[in-house]
């Protein structure tokens, strides 16, 4: 049996490991830094700058609203950069969500999305959303002039498996960032995480090379005009 | 500073009415004999009440006046005293709440199910709406107590910010993990280092975004606990009927939390069903209990009209084909790997169990946590395999918080483990 002073001697250490233990824990939640901004900014500050003001959840413009305009119901969202939509900061249960959209965050006016060449392809680089029609495609050539001919594949990686989304083939001469008109309906290309790949079949290495980067540009699904809004922010917009 | 006041009697608040609201000796003395045991036996009663009073579709100050009378009754009759021992632990409770929380209050951030639809489902009522209502709410089908719990601690009792009904989570969080170590048979500064190494390695802000998982953590360890005690030598036959019960109460719980609660808790209760020395009588009680449990849940469905929207079993298995549920697996075991090295836990788990099956004779525990693994991961790769989307994405945003749920239940490895080498 351990005498007493080693029992003692060992709850000693035991201790210490456990002031130590909690000297870890608050460093892992950084709660100094936590405490010191939950003590400078009151509630909407921190709601903020977590959910941002026009740009990310944008709380602060819908709370704007909700604030200013009497809504009848919960008004329907649409965020073209941030899913979910960011109805949870002024749903009330009491009322219907409207049947057509109200609200327009990070609108984006002429949706665009980007590829870069990688590994013999372009990748894309960005995301769209809530987009209905493939409207143009244009090269960057570095301003340099191409004799474009060959089957452009668009497809993106599903399970490790290709999918194809569009197919065509171009034969023309093609100014640096000229517009090329496709105006197929898809709303293939809406994802907020799904890269998509470009694939140039038979078309020389020369072309390939110059062709900096592929710019595929969408139409909206919903679209409204200027008259439409009642207040706006930024990319947000509230409408009739 | 008034917000630092507020989540200091919040967690006071929290502790208080838990603790209160059942003396311990309504159930065992010997199964509380300690503040955590206590603490998360009432939780799990608590928990139980407010899903009950969440179909009355009345205002939840009704049902705090009821649970703040039983409180001062048995306050008054049970004459409670804490003694020096549970006033040390109860202090170190609400300081580790209390150090949790404060970045919860900070950051704010919700997760992106939170966002969806606990939230929304929170707010219904909240706003005092009852269940009928949540139609109108996205996911339908998934259970509501998460969220009743939630609302509940935001109205009361400050009624003022959002986070402060989700501090109600780190409590019950850090509870289960106080109680969990209480079947370890090392001395009590040992069981507090293994507590804080546990928050250390599992604890991330991210788990209180307002997403479920981590209350089906919690009740996950819990019913670890009481199964590893149904098992136990020590536990006797009549105490073994109180732990089913308890059992069964964590499993009602969990279904009406999260749909995979009901399986990762029944799993355990299916081994003991099958594996544990329990009587025929007991049997009955549990079988009874979790078809009980179950009927609830269809006669939800029932009443409510409720579809399993989210989950589109058609449109799953009109695309299942052979070559898809290799590929799903190989992603999916691909994927298990590397989640199983980001979680401590879950990796000592899986290190132990193996050392433990090398080491000592197998018994009935042994069987017990190879049972609950074999299940575990059939459940895991059934539910991606037939999941709906993409299943690479469904398992990148997905399978870390599935394996967090029950990573908690493979710490009875080293429950095992250390008892055994206590015993020497």
């Amino acid at each position: 049996m351990p005498s007493k002073s080693k029992i003692a001697k060992n709850n000693l250490y035991l201790s210490i490991i456990i002031v130590f233990l909690f000297f870890i824990i608050l460093i892992k939640v950084d709660f100094w830094k936590q405490l010191y901004s939950l003590t400078s900014n009151n509630h909407h500050v921190r709601m903020l700058n977590t959910f941002g003001m026009c740009g990310k959840d944008s709380y602060g413009f819908l709370k704007n609203i909700e604030q200013n305009y009497e809504l009848t119901e919960n008004p329907l969202i649409i965020n073209t950069k941030v899913m979910p939509n960011s109805l949870w900061t002024i749903y009330d249960s009491r009322k219907k969500i409207s049947n057509s959209p109200k609200i327009f965050l990070n609108y984006q006016r002429n949706p665009l999305l980007i590829f870069f060449s990688k590994e013999g392809k372009f990748v894309s680089q960005n995301h769209v959303q809530l987009t209905n029609e493939l409207k143009s495609v244009a090269f960057d050539t570095g301003g340099k002039f191409i004799n474009f001919k060959g089957n452009i594949h668009i497809f993106k990686i599903v399970n490790r498996k290709k999918i194809f989304i569009f197919k065509t083939n171009f034969k023309k001469k093609i100014n640096h960032l000229e517009k090329v008109n496709i105006l197929v309906k898809t709303k293939e290309f809406n994802s907020r995480w799904e890269n998509f790949y470009i694939e140039i079949e038979n078309s020389n290495l020369e072309i390939k090379n110059k062709i900096n980067k592929i710019i595929l540009a969408f139409s909206n699904e919903h679209k409204f005009s200027s008259n439409d809004i009642i207040y706006s922010q930024d990319n947000c917009y509230y409408i009739k | 500073m008034i917000e630092i006041l507020y989540i200091a009697i919040q967690v006071i608040f929290i502790l208080s009415l838990t603790y209160l609201i059942l003396p311990s000796s309504v159930y065992q003395k010997k199964l509380s004999y300690s503040l955590a045991n206590a603490l998360s036996i009432n939780s799990i009663f608590l928990i139980n009440i407010l899903l009950l009073f969440s179909f009355t579709g009345l205002n939840g100050i009704y049902l705090l006046i009821i649970l703040l009378i039983a409180s001062m009754f048995f306050l008054i009759k049970k004459n409670y005293k804490l003694n020096i021992n549970y006033k040390s632990q109860v202090i170190l409770v609400a300081l580790l709440i209390f150090f949790l929380s404060i970045p919860l209050a900070n950051t704010l951030d919700l997760g992106w199910d939170a966002k969806f639809f606990w939230f929304l489902k929170t707010l219904n009522f909240y706003q005092d709406q009852g269940i009928y209502n949540l139609n109108r709410v996205p996911a339908f089908d998934y259970p509501h107590l998460g969220s009743y719990i939630w609302s509940f601690f935001w109205k009361f009792p400050f009624n003022k910010f959002e986070y402060l009904g989700r501090i109600y989570y780190i409590c019950f969080y850090v509870i289960s993990i106080f109680s969990f170590f209480e079947i370890f048979k090392i001395s009590n500064l040992q069981k507090i280092i293994l507590i804080i190494l546990t928050i250390l390695t599992t604890y991330s802000l991210e788990l209180f975004s307002g997403n479920q998982e981590v209350l089906i953590f919690s009740l996950v360890l819990l019913s670890a606990k009481f199964s590893y005690s149904i098992f136990s030598s020590q536990t006797k036959a009549n105490e073994k009927t109180k732990i089913i019960f308890f059992l069964l109460l964590i499993l009602n719980a969990a279904s009406w939390i999260k749909m995979e609660g009901f399986f990762f808790v029944s799993f355990a209760l299916f081994a003991i069903f099958v594996l544990a020395n329990i009587s025929k009588n007991q049997k009955i009680i549990l079988i009874t209990g979790v078809f009980l449990v179950i009927l609830s849940r269809l006669l939800f469905f029932k009443i409510f009209s409720a579809d399993l929207e989210s989950f589109q079993f058609e449109k799953t298995l009109n695309t299942v084909s052979v070559s898809g549920i290799i590929a799903s697996i190989k992603i999916i075991a691909f994927y298990a790997f590397v989640y199983l090295a980001q979680m401590p836990i879950l990796l000592i788990g899986v290190l132990l169990f193996v050392y433990n099956f090398y080491m000592y004779k197998i018994d009935k525990i042994q069987l017990f946590i190879c049972w609950y693994a074999i299940f575990n991961i059939l459940f895991i790769f059934a539910a991606f395999i037939f999941s709906m989307e993409n299943v690479e994405w469904q398992v990148r945003v997905g399978l870390k918080r599935v394996i967090f749920q029950t990573s908690g239940f493979y710490l009875l490895t080293l429950v095992y483990l250390l008892n055994k080498i206590s015993k020497k």
